[in-house]
């Protein structure tokens, strides 16, 4: 692996970063069953724009590009936090479960004939208890390991998978597409994107202080607690905030894979390890990534839409097999 | 006013009976753990950094009880180097050597000028000049090992504990290695760790403690307690003993060989040298 070669322009990732992500942004706004020219797409944004432009622009795609962006950077900060919590590049929300807790909770309240918010609360509601399954089954006797919890998180994603199929099998047709949507992640659920972007700025504020200490956790916590960390207190704080911010991500957008890995991966290989960098990157790129997945979601076989979590898991599980295969025994 | 003491200390190794420790360490000090495998002398060292509960007594530093203070003002005043690491995310040598600067700073700080100044120092300390930007994780054991101790050196507690700091170090590393911890001692650090190797303890240390699986221990300067048969009784090894460059070496007794050898003599050596 060569060397994190950020050094020598410590000033330039945020640049390039905020570039791509408005690049992207715009690109969402252009694109769909009506394609807009950027020119026009400049003029709807100085306010003077058709109304056609206006509806597409400000009532279509604009939020839905937004929430696109918000989840995918609560999912990709989410991720590493995982990370260092197990210090393993292999955890992520949805290889831990969390995913399938949060979608279980979203279908039972659909096979109910509950809406809105109700499938909102009980994705929410999933997605913690599936936290508190997962952590308290891995803690065990005599504390948690990382292997433990992994493999937990594995079982215990598999468990959910088979309730969902349960789920859908007692299911009546016309409910079936809708929920098989919401499986694979569907940003056509977001209602508003206003309640995930504050989620992964206030995320952005709080993690602020708390970079050194984590790249400190990172290297171990024994080493950490030699260091002067409080290891416990920065284990649970992380912990608890990670599953926020899935059970977040989850209730806007159904369950979009494998960002969580790729994303913190990928940055991690340019950017090096310091979470200071690395977060905020994360909110960035994870962002980047599921708004141009959502955009290809909603182009690639127009006007039929695809599932955004098929395009990014067509991307992360390639990534995390690549990752299994080079990892150290 | 002993520096790090242990009043009743009793290690927690689950299964086993302890016996409480008493020790009183001074600035100037180097001590030097010995045992078998699996004797306690990892728990010792974690008991004594306030990462392990003892099952009874206490640990105070500078006279104050280790649990009345932060786990931050503890990093300040008494730092650690392990036997096993974790290098699961890549991180630079600079990177990982800076990571001894962290109980220095607070939440809102970036590590400053002074800071660099002290990581550069450190890493000239144990030779790592130039590998500032390579991955930890691209190192040999030996180059690891050095980057864990140019970490402590970097973090400049008061109270040095290393666990087997000698572990992967060829024969250059090791002798530098015990002189930088023995000037350290110079300038009133204090410094204690685990050896598995008699030869450096006797070399370098001024103190030893042996630490016996049954939980009794023998504590106290080199030359009363690096005897002959409190070492074969430690080890349950039969030794033989000779004097090298005046410091007494410790060798298992090959099989067939005379039952006694020479002690060491102290007037003789001091002559010689």
């Amino acid at each position: 692996m060569r060397p994190p070669s950020n050094d020598r322009r410590p000033g330039a990732w945020p640049v390039a970063l905020i570039a791509l992500a408005l690049a992207a942004l715009a690109l969402a706004l252009v694109s769909g069953s009506a394609t807009l020219s950027l020119g026009e797409l400049a003029q709807a944004l100085a306010g003077n724009g058709g109304a056609l432009a206006n509806t597409l622009v400000f009532d279509l795609r604009l939020p839905r590009a937004l929430a696109a962006f918000a989840v995918g950077g609560l999912l990709a900060v989410a991720g590493a936090l995982m990370q260092v919590l197990l210090r393993n590049p292999l955890a992520d929300p949805y290889v831990l479960g969390l995913s399938g807790g949060a979608s279980i909770g979203a279908l039972g309240a659909m096979l109910a004939g509950l809406g809105g918010l109700l499938v909102t609360g009980s994705a929410f509601a999933g997605a913690l208890l599936s936290t508190l399954l997962v952590f308290g089954l891995a803690q065990g006797r005599g504390g948690w390991t990382p292997a433990r919890l992994l493999l937990t998180g594995v079982v215990v994603a598999s468990g959910w998978g088979a309730l969902i199929t349960l789920v859908l099998a007692m299911s009546p047709a016309e409910r079936l597409p809708g929920m098989l949507y919401w499986l694979m992640g569907d940003l056509a659920y977001a209602r508003t994107p206003w309640p995930p972007l504050m989620v992964l700025a206030l995320t952005c504020v709080l993690l602020w202080p708390l970079g050194r200490s984590l790249n400190v956790l990172a290297r171990g916590p024994l080493q950490a607690a030699a260091l002067g960390v409080n290891v416990r207190g920065l284990e649970w704080g992380i912990y608890l905030l990670a599953s926020l911010l899935t059970a977040m991500a989850v209730t806007t957008a159904g369950s979009i894979g494998f960002v969580g890995l790729v994303v913190p991966h990928m940055l991690r290989l340019v950017l090096g390890n310091d979470q200071r960098r690395l977060l905020p990157a994360c909110a960035l790129a994870g962002g980047t990534l599921v708004l141009l997945a959502d955009t290809l979601a909603r182009t690639l076989i127009a006007p039929e839409q695809l599932p955004v979590g098929v395009i990014t898991a067509l991307l992360g599980v390639p990534t995390f097999l690549l990752l299994l295969y080079r990892s150290q025994p | 006013m002993s520096r790090l003491a242990a009043r009743g200390l009793a290690l927690a190794i689950p299964g086993r009976a302890t016996r409480p420790l008493e020790l009183e360490i001074t600035p100037g000090q180097v001590w030097g753990v010995l045992g078998p495998n699996g004797a306690g002398k990892t728990t010792l060292l974690h008991t004594l950094a306030g990462l392990h509960a003892p099952r009874a007594g206490g640990v105070f530093l500078d006279g104050e009880p280790l649990g009345a203070l932060g786990r931050r003002e503890v990093a300040r005043r008494l730092g650690l180097v392990f036997q096993e690491r974790m290098d699961g995310f890549p991180a630079t040598v600079s990177e990982a050597v800076m990571m001894g600067r962290h109980p220095y700073l607070s939440l809102f700080q970036r590590e400053n000028a002074e800071d660099g100044e002290r990581v550069e120092a450190a890493l000239s300390a144990f030779d790592l000049a130039g590998f500032e930007q390579r991955l930890v994780s691209s190192l040999s054991g030996g180059e690891r090992q050095r980057v864990a101790l140019a970490t402590l050196h970097a973090q400049d507690p008061a109270v040095w504990l290393l666990d087997e700091p000698t572990n992967h170090l060829d024969l250059h590393h090791q002798s530098a290695a015990m002189a930088l911890l023995s000037e350290q001692a110079r300038r009133g650090r204090t410094v204690m760790m685990c050896l598995h190797d008699v030869n450096l303890a006797a070399r370098w240390c001024s103190h030893a403690l042996l630490l016996h699986p049954g939980g009794e221990a023998e504590a106290g300067p080199v030359d009363e307690v690096l005897e002959l048969a409190s070492l074969e009784r430690l080890y349950r090894q039969p030794l033989s003993a000779a004097e090298i460059d005046g410091a007494p070496v410790f060798m298992p007794r090959r099989a067939g060989a005379p039952d006694t050898c020479d002690p060491p003599d102290p007037s003789r050596s001091s002559h010689e040298r």
